[in-house]
């Protein structure tokens, strides 16, 4: 999430009043969407949490955190989350330089499949992994419900987040600056921590709290791999609600989680204010160069190798073990998928997901496309430099805490608020999509922003003075390059809807399962076909989400990526 | 004669891995307090040359002998040669000050010494109270004359500059190479000045290399390179219509 604002350097526009009252209507249908289907919902939460018996109660806290079980959980979620994140660092920074530095076969084609772990749904990710380290496995080894069968998960999950991050910030690194340091004596070590990292620094952070915050709200993975003694904050909000009915409990924990997550993007927004430094940036063209000496080929293969197993190994054992039936090689699992006699507690056909899933991910992109557009339009405005006021900057964070919030905390809201007047939607469909459009909403307006921002605000006045008038500059400098990001913030809205997990899993409708659903649901019941049947529709997710990655890149704009 | 200070003999380099030769079979000596200029249009190989010299770039055959001692295969760091870019390279996370005693740094000159050694070398390129100014905020000029400061601070053996004055424009070119050439003579280095600006060639340096497809083609004086250029390239390089 790093950006790099452009300085343009242009004179106010002259129609900036007018610009303004367009600029909040644009911004009015994102947010009211937010305060209705994000505030309200979190609100009711807090209200149940800190409100009860007609007094404001805050001892609720105190309970929560004098209570030994509780305690375990906050202090679990707290350390794995560190954990993960440093472990996921430490792995993916020799990843980022490799791309920052060295030019090889294949390189873009890797920079796209990177992305494949990070939003292949997290039930598909926790699948794969008991197909490796889950016993009986391809290693042999058994980790499921070990703190290190999550932590891998959440390495997988998040390698492409730091890489891809770290690496483009990297790439614009003008390597004479390091060779600079080394004709000054600068052995290679020092020229990484004097000259690379203080460059770096920003963008390590900014990947940083990113990880953090998707480990601190890990769901799917932990639910999954955690057994019965590691459980995050996530996990337990769930639990309380849909298993115990400790509603009261439930909501003092997403409070918790809540405010940790406003700190850590409060925190983050301070710090990348105040230690980024500003330099000139070279196009990735100018900085890549082929390996050359024997240690920089070893070091590119190494790499290479590594990538390739870390991410091929899980997407590979899945497909693998899908169709390695206890009859021999075949299609026997994907065959059950039609089967409606699974088990008591699914009375439709699990093939049946499919068809719900791409119903619900086509609703929830719609509704995010069209109200990222509207808010990446707010924040942008013009793209002169008085735009970037402060009203954008509030738009623009207020968007992201949905990002941060727990997938179960809106499913939990909702159904808390949506199940009585003046807003009866406890049983309808609409919620579903509702609640992805929620999880979507800042990937797309992240998507965007940076699209309509480079869009420098001189083509439009170059355009104007060659005589366009404002539709046709509209329409033949800002569509083309918005329509591309567009089209690829519409991939990642399905494919977020494709796999979301957290909120669905509170509000789906028995006889509607989606594939992530229907997946945990053929986890929970016992025997090899229910597990076939998960490698099964898994393998299904992950092909159809690869699908929609792939058709991304083709339209993603180039030298334009903040994921 | 004495012996070289410099002395690259018979060196080839290629482009990274392939068959193609950005440097093929260059020979030639430099003596201390030499100033030598390398001459080339561009694609000449003669910025790859100045990468050999610094270690920056393999050397695929021959070898590169400084002081008497061989440096084909020492890291960059260990050389103790001075670098510096037509962009200039200023580290933008660290002020002036810090820039120029990024070298000594590495050194591992003491505190107190390192401050005098800075403000010294910022009192040669003429920018004595710039310390404590952020690099974003210097002009060309300024910029080019850091750069300069934070090379000759660590007073490195080599002198290597790689078209120093090319981002600069005329007026200020003008102000600067006889500036450069007087804190040259002063300070007694030895340099390698790679340009491919004639005038600037024949401004600062003793003597002359002319580089063209990776070969030298001719090694002289300016007066002599003047009177009997070698080939008609060397003759159009320097303007000889």
């Amino acid at each position: 999430m790093v950006s790099t604002l452009p300085l343009n350097q242009t004179s106010p526009p002259v129609s900036s009043r007018r610009n303004s009252w367009w600029r909040l209507l644009a911004a009015a249908p994102p947010l009211v969407f937010l305060a209705v289907f994000f505030a309200w919902p979190v609100g009711a939460i807090l209200l149940r949490g800190l409100h009860s018996g007609g007094t404001w109660n805050v001892g609720v806290f105190g309970d929560v955190f004098t209570d030994p079980t509780m305690r375990r959980v906050l202090w679990f979620t707290a350390w794995e989350s560190v954990a993960s994140t440093g472990l996921c660092v430490l792995v993916a920074i020799p990843g980022a330089a490799l791309f920052a530095r060295y030019r090889f076969r294949g390189k873009r084609l890797l920079w796209s499949a990177l992305l494949v772990p990070f939003v292949l749904p997290t039930v598909v990710v926790a699948v794969s992994m008991l197909g490796i380290i889950g016993g009986g496995g391809l290693t042999g080894i058994n980790l499921n419900g070990t703190v290190w069968a999550i932590l891998i998960a959440h390495v997988f999950f998040n390698y492409a987040v730091v890489v891809r991050t770290v690496g483009s910030t990297w790439s614009t690194i003008d390597p004479r600056l390091e060779e600079s340091a080394r004709a000054l004596g600068a052995p290679p070590w020092r020229v990484f921590a004097e000259v690379t990292w203080p460059l770096i620094r920003s963008a390590v952070a900014a990947a940083s709290s990113i990880v953090f915050l998707f480990s601190f709200t890990s769901f799917g993975i932990v639910l999954i791999l955690g057994g019965i003694s590691h459980r995050t904050l996530e996990v337990e909000i769930y639990d309380q609600t849909a298993k115990f009915l400790h509603l009261d409990l439930a909501a003092v924990l997403a409070l918790v989680q809540l405010v940790v997550v406003v700190l850590i993007l409060v925190w983050f927004g301070r710090s990348q204010r105040r230690r980024s430094v500003l330099f000139d940036q070279r196009s990735a063209s100018e900085t890549e160069h082929l390996a050359e000496t024997p240690r920089q080929r070893w070091f590119v293969r190494s790499n290479l190798a590594f990538m390739a197993l870390l991410l091929g190994t899980p997407l590979f054992v899945l497909v693998v073990r899908s169709f390695a039936t206890p009859d021999g090689w075949g299609f026997g699992f994907y065959r059950s998928l039609a089967d409606s006699r699974g088990g008591s507690t699914s009375f439709v056909p699990p093939i049946d997901a499919i068809g719900n899933s791409l119903l619900f991910a086509s609703i929830a992109t719609v509704i995010a496309l069209v109200l990222g557009l509207c808010a990446a339009w707010a924040i942008v405005g013009d793209g002169s430099v008085d735009s970037d006021s402060r009203f954008a900057r509030w738009t623009d964070t207020a968007l992201m805490i949905p990002l941060g919030t727990s997938a179960v905390t809106v499913g939990f809201g909702f159904l808390i608020v949506f199940d009585e007047p003046p807003l009866n939607l406890r049983s309808s469909l609409w919620l579903i999509p509702i609640a992805h459009a929620i999880v979507a909403l800042p990937f797309v307006v992240r998507l965007l922003v940076p699209a309509l921002r480079s869009i420098d605000p001189r083509v439009r006045e170059a355009a104007a003075t060659l005589g366009a008038s404002p539709r046709r500059v509209w329409w033949s400098v800002d569509v083309p390059i918005v329509g591309r990001a567009l089209a690829a913030a519409a991939g990642f809205a399905f494919a977020v809807s494709l796999g979301e997990f957290g909120a669905t899993a509170f509000l789906i409708r028995p006889d509607r399962p989606t594939m992530p659903i229907a997946i945990y649901r053929a986890l929970g019941r016992p025997g090899v076909y229910n597990f076939g049947q998960a490698m099964a529709m898994s393998t299904l997710l992950m092909v159809l989400t690869v699908v929609v990655i792939l058709l991304i890149d083709r339209f993603r704009p180039a030298g334009v990526s903040e994921f | 004669m004495t012996t070289p200070f410099l002395s690259l003999n018979h060196v080839s380099a290629r482009h990274g891995k392939s068959e193609t030769y950005a440097l093929r079979d260059v020979s030639f000596e430099i003596s201390r307090g030499e100033v030598v200029g390398v001459l080339g249009s561009s694609g000449s190989g003669k910025t790859t040359l100045l990468r050999v010299i610094a270690g920056l770039h393999a050397v695929s055959e021959g070898t590169v002998v400084l002081n008497g001692e061989d440096l084909t295969t020492t890291p960059t760091h260990q050389r103790s040669v001075g670098l510096m870019f037509q962009e200039h390279a200023l580290f933008p996370h660290l002020n002036v000050f810090d820039n120029v005693a990024f070298g000594l740094r590495m050194a591992k000159i003491p505190k107190s010494d390192r401050s005098i050694r800075v403000d010294e070398a910022l009192e040669l390129v003429g920018l004595t109270g710039f310390g404590t100014r952020d690099v974003s905020s210097l002009s060309g000029g300024e910029r080019q004359r850091v750069a300069l400061a934070r090379t000759i601070a660590p007073s490195p053996s080599l002198l290597l500059l790689d078209e120093p004055m090319g981002s600069l424009d005329r007026v200020l070119r003008d102000r600067l190479v006889p500036e450069l050439r007087e804190l040259i003579n002063r300070l007694d280095l030895t340099a390698v000045y790679v340009t491919h600006d004639r005038a600037e060639a024949f401004e600062l340096a003793d003597r002359i290399a002319v580089l063209s497809e990776g070969k030298v083609i001719q090694f002289d004086t300016p007066s002599a390179l003047d009177a009997y250029p070698a080939t008609d390239h060397v003759a159009q390089l320097l303007g000889h219509g």
